[in-house]
């Protein structure tokens, strides 16, 4: 037996109820990280709440299990009345510069938003645009996306003076609803 | 038959508890001492103050973005706090661009509370709320900072973390009232666990990738243009020379096996101090080329929770006492906590 008592920052009573709290938050987090397993589902039943509730999702997946090989981004166009194509400028596009100093969250729109299960995000996105050019008194009948990448070429072609190859892709188009 | 025997249910329970193994009955006790072994409080202080101004970098940079990221007119919109009660965000009950920016800018209320210490825990609390109904109001715009600083302001609630370097220890000073010197180390405990979980959460998934076994991961992630900080200036061509391949091609190997191994380096004071050091280079080097917001940063702080308590302790002394900001003693609250902890040791930090 240790000759001192053992003595804690807080209480007895404060030790406890922290103890039951922390408690509760590993097993929530516990259940999430394993929630692909038997246990982490049948835990989630009581734990979903708290878990969506406080944002415990966690994904640390970027540039895992392999960084892209590409940079790929949304490109929009509207059609004018008039029949003209006009490219709707991308968020980042005016923060670009030789230094980006300030993270764009909008950016993540372009990053993100060309996969086909984002097809209801981009709908969404044309209404907004519908809706901007319409305030702006320039009306748009449609808009249409296109995916854009950038392949990085490999390293040992890049030391032979190759340049990174852009492609694209046209995705839908939308009319604008009025 | 012994007249001293188990006779009672208590007594059997009592002479079963006695009869369990040492390090299980031990247990409780390590349980304690991991959990809420005492703190420096001036630690908390610290962490406090910088988790505000990197949620307060957060808040500022964000409204130029709000109308496009937040409410129920953003052109990116997707509030999950459709889908649940749980996932109220009060970004969507905001129906004009100005109520939007009125809103926003009331947040930075609670975010001057809690970097100035104001009415203890409300401030980090308020911050919470602020941060979960950004999560919940559009979760596509947040990043892996913005979870960083969540679920770090989380960690902070559990203990009081106003009780050094702030108004309200201030205040409490001037009324002669009791401050608390220690604090449980709760909060270094939890967060912690998060780093060296998001470390090995990522090593894992990068494990089965071929370009980080291949050591070309970095080059790639360093010419991916969406990221870069530098668009103009650093080419393929230079990331691609001999010299500066070699250390990405190294980096690479390091930053897959330091992930990988981060909460087994941590357990013993050299190699915690290795992991760190690492830790501080990767994580500085993200930041001065990569476009990733808060993530740096907010990793950055959490190694605070990583660092011999004893020794920051030893630290803020020294610099109050340069300062001549050392306050007379104050008197103890009986809460107060040991100083230093009762067997002489350091609360390790891990």
């Amino acid at each position: 037996m240790s000759a001192t008592p053992p003595r804690y920052a807080i209480g007895p009573l404060r030790r406890v109820i922290l103890s039951l709290a922390v408690m509760w938050h590993l097993l929530a987090s516990t259940a999430h990280y394993f929630r692909s397993t038997d246990l982490g589902r049948d835990l989630r039943k009581y734990t979903r709440k708290y878990e969506s509730a406080l944002g415990l999702s966690q994904n640390w997946n970027m540039f895992a299990p392999n960084p892209p090989r590409s940079s790929i981004w949304l490109e929009t166009k509207a059609l004018l009345k008039s029949g003209e194509w006009i490219d709707v400028p991308r968020v980042t596009e005016n923060a670009d510069g030789p230094v980006r100093l300030r993270y764009w969250r909008g950016g993540k729109e372009e990053r993100y938003l060309f996969t086909d299960e984002k097809k209801g995000l981009r709908r969404r996105k044309t209404a907004r645009i519908c809706d901007r050019y319409e305030a702006e008194g320039v009306p748009v009948v449609a808009v249409k996306y296109r995916r854009a990448w950038l392949r990085t070429p490999k390293p040992e072609d890049a030391r032979d003076g190759a340049a990174a190859k852009l492609s694209g892709k046209d995705l839908e188009q939308y009319p604008c609803r009025r | 038959m012994s007249p001293v025997g188990p006779r009672t249910r208590a007594g059997k329970m009592a002479s079963w508890l006695r009869d369990l193994p040492a390090h299980v009955r031990g247990l409780p006790g390590a349980w304690q001492r991991f959990w809420f072994a005492g703190v420096d409080a001036r630690i908390l202080g610290l962490m406090r103050i910088l988790l505000g101004l990197i949620a307060l970098s957060t808040h500022i940079t964000l409204y130029g973005e709000l109308p496009f990221v937040l409410g129920p007119q953003a052109e990116l919109f997707s509030s999950s706090s459709l889908h649940s009660w749980t996932n109220f965000s009060i970004y969507d009950q905001v129906e004009s661009v100005e109520a939007l920016r009125q809103l926003h800018t009331l947040f930075l209320i609670p975010l001057v509370l809690m970097i100035l210490g104001v009415g203890g825990r409300l401030g980090c609390l308020g911050v919470l709320l602020w941060y979960m109904s950004l999560h919940h109001g559009n979760t596509w715009m947040l990043n892996a900072g913005d979870r960083l600083v969540r679920l770090s302001c989380f960690a902070m609630l559990f203990t009081a973390h106003t009780s050094a370097w702030s108004v309200d220890a201030w205040v409490m000073r001037k009324l002669g009232r009791p401050l608390r010197r220690m604090l449980p180390m709760t909060t270094h405990r939890l967060v912690q666990i998060q780093i060296a979980w998001m470390y090995i959460a990522t090593g894992v998934a990068k494990w089965d990738g071929a370009h980080w076994h291949r050591g070309t991961a970095l080059y790639y992630t360093m010419n991916t243009e969406v990221f870069q900080r530098f668009p103009g200036l650093l080419s393929y061509e230079f990331f691609a020379s001999w010299p500066v391949y070699i250390i990405l091609v190294i980096g690479t190997w390091v930053t897959l096996y330091w992930e990988l191994l981060f909460p087994a380096l941590v357990l013993w004071r050299p190699t915690r101090i290795l992991a760190l050091c690492i830790g501080v280079f990767v994580h500085t080097g993200i930041a001065a080329t990569m476009m990733v917001a808060s993530f740096s940063f907010a990793s950055l702080w959490g190694y605070i929770a990583y660092l011999d308590p004893d020794r920051l302790s030893r630290l803020f002394d020294r610099v109050e006492r340069r300062l001549g900001l050392a306050p007379p003693e104050p008197p103890l609250s009986p809460e107060a906590g040991p100083t230093p902890p009762p067997d002489g040791r350091s609360a390790a930090p891990a």
